[in-house]
């Protein structure tokens, strides 16, 4: 029985891993301008690099909820978090420590680059399972 | 492999590849493409009653609540026509499987289009908000055809149906190409999935779509480019660091005014 069981997790191992990297794969292709340069500017990018900046900077500094953006602004603080949905913020910046980018102006976009990669092979893996 | 082949199609669809992430930057939208897909194929399970299985629906809607606004709505009803008619099956038979696939397909494509048409004919024309204008403005609402329409909710029909009602595979007759090769098509196998492609089938044979991706091919993002967190801004010495940022910006940064 445990023999079985065994072989029929090893055929499913040599079906189903092949597919996730071949998904995985796709989706690294898919967003290779994002992993190298970060986020185009289309769209709500800026306001996104804005926000996560801020809201970086405040989580890792003990704000882990960081409803109020203290130096958004020029300094006068935004509420957009009281408001706007957190996940990709959250997780972008539990990013930071994992991918140590040098601090410099395009930290955050690349940051939100490697989520987008994050989030788009994660849509594959969803609709695969 | 279907599975596989439908995750790519999935991830290559034009709104989600193309809207979403390139010419919208959703970054919210995004992750909820990965919790849809992931909620409607556990609402189908929902029905053995296993305790995991509804921890794992309470879990993946409030993943999905925390990535954006708009798509619980959206994906919620779908869900709900699903489960409901799931349900019912039991009281009206086939009949159900047919209802469910049908409303399953209609439903997403009205909600995704009169939020479109309410848009263009109301809030547009009376300019509620002054400049602001919603992103899906870029979708082209206004030259929605009912044959666009149509076609979605046919491919969505024939898509979802479901894997239960089609012991046989659809391609079971004796003189067919694929059967003859030993390959068996199962329509209803990426069903979940295919609820959350309607809106963007539409866009496959929308052609302002090839004009948005061609046109959006912009600049990346520094954050020495957005002035809303110019109190950070080192000002940049160099005319390198700035060769990404646009004329009128470049102009704004050089001399400091924001």
């Amino acid at each position: 029985m445990e023999k079985r069981d065994s072989e029929i997790i090893r055929g499913r191992m040599t079906t189903r891993v092949p597919a996730v990297l071949l998904i995985i794969a796709a989706a690294a292709v898919l967003c290779l301008r994002f992993l190298i340069a970060g986020v185009p500017a289309n769209g709500d990018a800026l306001d996104h690099v804005t926000y996560q900046y801020n809201f970086s900077r405040q989580f890792w500094s003990g704000d882990h909820y960081p409803r109020w953006l203290a130096e958004a602004n020029k300094g006068y603080g935004s509420p957009i978090f009281l408001v706007q949905y957190p996940f990709p913020h959250f997780v972008t910046a539990l990013l930071r420590p994992i991918l140590s980018f040098a601090p410099i102006d395009a930290r955050e976009s690349r940051e939100l680059g490697v989520y987008c990669f994050l989030m788009f092979a994660g849509a594959g893996l969803a609709a695969y399972s | 492999m279907v599975s596989t082949i439908s995750a790519i199609v999935y991830m290559l669809l034009p709104y989600l590849g193309g809207v979403v992430l390139y010419d919208r930057m959703a970054v919210g939208e995004l992750a909820a493409f990965v919790w849809m897909p992931m909620l409607l194929a556990l609402c189908d399970r929902a029905n053995t009653g296993r305790i995991g299985t509804l921890s794992a629906i309470s879990v993946a809607f409030a993943l999905l609540l925390m990535s954006n606004i708009l798509q619980p709505f959206y994906c919620s009803g779908a869900a709900s026509i699903r489960s409901c008619l799931r349900t019912a099956r039991r009281f009206l038979g086939s009949l159900c499987s047919h209802l469910r696939n049908l409303s399953g397909g209609c439903s997403p494509v009205a909600c995704f289009h009169l939020s479109g048409v309410i848009y263009s004919n109301c809030y547009h024309r009376t300019s509620l908000l002054g400049r602001i204008r919603p992103q899906f403005v870029v979708c082209e609402f206004k030259r929605i055809a009912l044959l666009r329409v149509a076609i979605a909710v046919i491919v969505t029909y024939c898509a979802c149906v479901p894997r239960e009602y089609n012991e046989v595979p659809s391609n079971a007759g004796k003189s067919n190409l694929f059967r003859r090769h030993g390959i068996r098509i199962y329509p209803g196998s990426f069903s979940p999935t295919a609820h959350c492609l309607v809106p963007q089938i539409d866009l496959l044979v929308n052609p302002a779509f090839v004009e948005i991706l061609v046109r959006r091919a912009g600049d990346h993002v520094n954050r020495s480019n957005v002035s809303s967190c110019a109190s950070d801004v080192v000002k940049p010495s160099s005319p390198k660091l700035l060769g990404r940022v646009g004329g009128e910006h470049k102009q704004q940064l050089l001399h400091g005014r924001f």
